[in-house]
């Protein structure tokens, strides 16, 4: 265990130490991440295929705000879209639109969650988002959570019927709209995910916030058994396709990594080191204060 | 020339670290009254439905642009105005309602936030 508190340490003096160079690097991994991503589930319009341009995108990500990453990310898959058709193009756009409305208003700095949730269906984790912005986010989070399965369930839904809008070239334009509607909302295992997840958030942020001694642990189980069971109920009830085996393996999955990143990450990013400046009468103060180690062997770099 | 007193040193570096994060957008917040903030994110939560609901009765009346007109000849044009007027209501309804739930709690916090910055205040000047 005190291994793990060196390694723990060691990652939290390096990141009090050089915070700014690693959240742009971090930055701009996340935004390389998630555009190649899109361009390899869908890679419809060839110009954005180009490697320099998403290098280039990712450069200028790195130091804008991290939001910006979210409006790259959805302007790709637009543009994709409309590599497939115009009708998908102007449904995708209004869409993210109706979902920016959203998530502006209430989350805005949840950008993580918009993110990182499609990238988890990407990599087979999906049932660890829930659980991790329920503990650092807030109740609105399910917000941000829920745009991010949107954002994968249509990302899903243009690859998999590419062959079969773009064949429909001899349907009318109303005709290949209603059909892309369908396909995109009428989608029983993205509406039961929406809510599995929003419940499983705002569940494990209530319990987290009580102030008994293991609420941390404690809204992490409670997650769990949400995220099983409301997902569970719901798939019964409106006859989604969702694997049993999957959902109980990757929700045990997630409660375990969500402890793993509960130790390691939080800290490192919550407790970061700050600098001030001020003064008084007799004096002015540059403090740099940095947070306690808690290890006994870690003495710094 | 006095030494420097660590605790001040602590409570002013407190001060300073809550003025750049939180207390820069707690000054924000509270620079409004109550309810002027209150009002005014309602307001822009409407706004924002009123855009996501033409977005969506636009969606809708595409996607039903076949049957609309067929039937527009012999549909009732108040009733069908007064529903959609109704479901208006309720969608503007709902958002103002969470963004009034919202805002007020983000207000309250803020304002707890300053009353703590006031007191270190309070403290720093006994020094």
């Amino acid at each position: 265990m005190e291994q793990l508190f060196y390694v723990r340490d060691t990652i939290k003096g390096l990141f009090g130490r050089f915070d700014g160079y690693i959240k742009s690097v971090l930055r701009f991994l996340l935004c390389l991440i998630v555009l190649l991503s899109i361009n390899g589930s869908l890679g419809y319009m060839e110009r954005l295929n180009s490697t320099p341009i998403v290098l280039i995108i990712s450069l200028m990500c790195s130091f804008l705000p991290a939001n910006m990453i979210v409006f790259f990310a959805a302007l790709f898959v637009a543009a994709h879209s409309y590599g497939v058709s115009l009708e998908s193009a102007v449904i995708v756009t209004a869409l993210f639109f109706l979902m920016f409305l959203l998530y502006y208003r209430y989350s805005p700095k949840d950008t993580l969650a918009v993110l990182l949730t499609p990238l988890c269906f990407f990599f087979k984790i999906p049932y660890l988002m829930p659980l991790v912005f329920g503990l650092i986010g807030t109740p609105l989070s399910a917000i941000s959570v829920s745009c991010g399965v949107i954002a994968y369930y249509v990302i899903g839904y243009l690859s998999t019927n590419y062959t079969v809008i773009t064949g429909m070239s001899d349907e009318t334009t109303v005709m290949r709209f209603r059909f892309i509607m369908d396909g995109m909302l009428k989608n029983r295992e993205m509406m039961v995910m929406v809510i599995g997840f929003s419940a499983t958030v705002i569940i494990v942020n209530v319990i987290k916030r009580f102030s008994f001694r293991f609420s941390w642990p404690v809204a992490i189980f409670a997650g769990t058994l949400t995220d099983i069971l409301v997902i569970a109920i719901a798939a019964s009830k409106t006859g989604a396709k969702i694997s049993g085996g999957g959902l109980i393996l990757g929700s045990l999955f997630a409660m375990l990594a969500a402890f793993i990143v509960k130790f390691f990450i939080f800290t490192v990013d919550y407790e970061k080191t700050e600098r001030v400046q001020f003064e008084d009468d007799d004096y002015y103060y540059y403090v740099k204060a940095v947070p306690k180690i808690k290890s006994r062997e870690y003495k710094g770099l | 020339m006095k030494d420097m007193d660590d605790e001040k040193v602590m409570l002013m570096t407190r001060m300073a670290s809550f003025e750049q994060e939180e207390g820069r957008k707690a000054l924000r917040i509270c620079h409004f009254f109550r309810s002027d903030y209150v009002i005014l994110n309602v307001v822009k939560s409407v706004v924002s439905s009123t855009i996501a609901f033409a977005l969506l009765l636009g969606l809708y009346i595409y996607y039903n642009i076949d049957n609309l007109m067929q039937e527009v000849y012999s549909m009732d044009l108040i009733k069908t105005g007064r529903t959609v007027l109704t479901y208006y209501i309720a969608f503007a309804g709902v958002s103002a309602l969470i963004s009034y739930v919202v805002y007020s709690f983000r207000y309250d916090r803020a304002r707890k936030s300053l009353k703590d910055y006031n007191a270190a205040l309070r403290k720093l000047d006994e020094y």
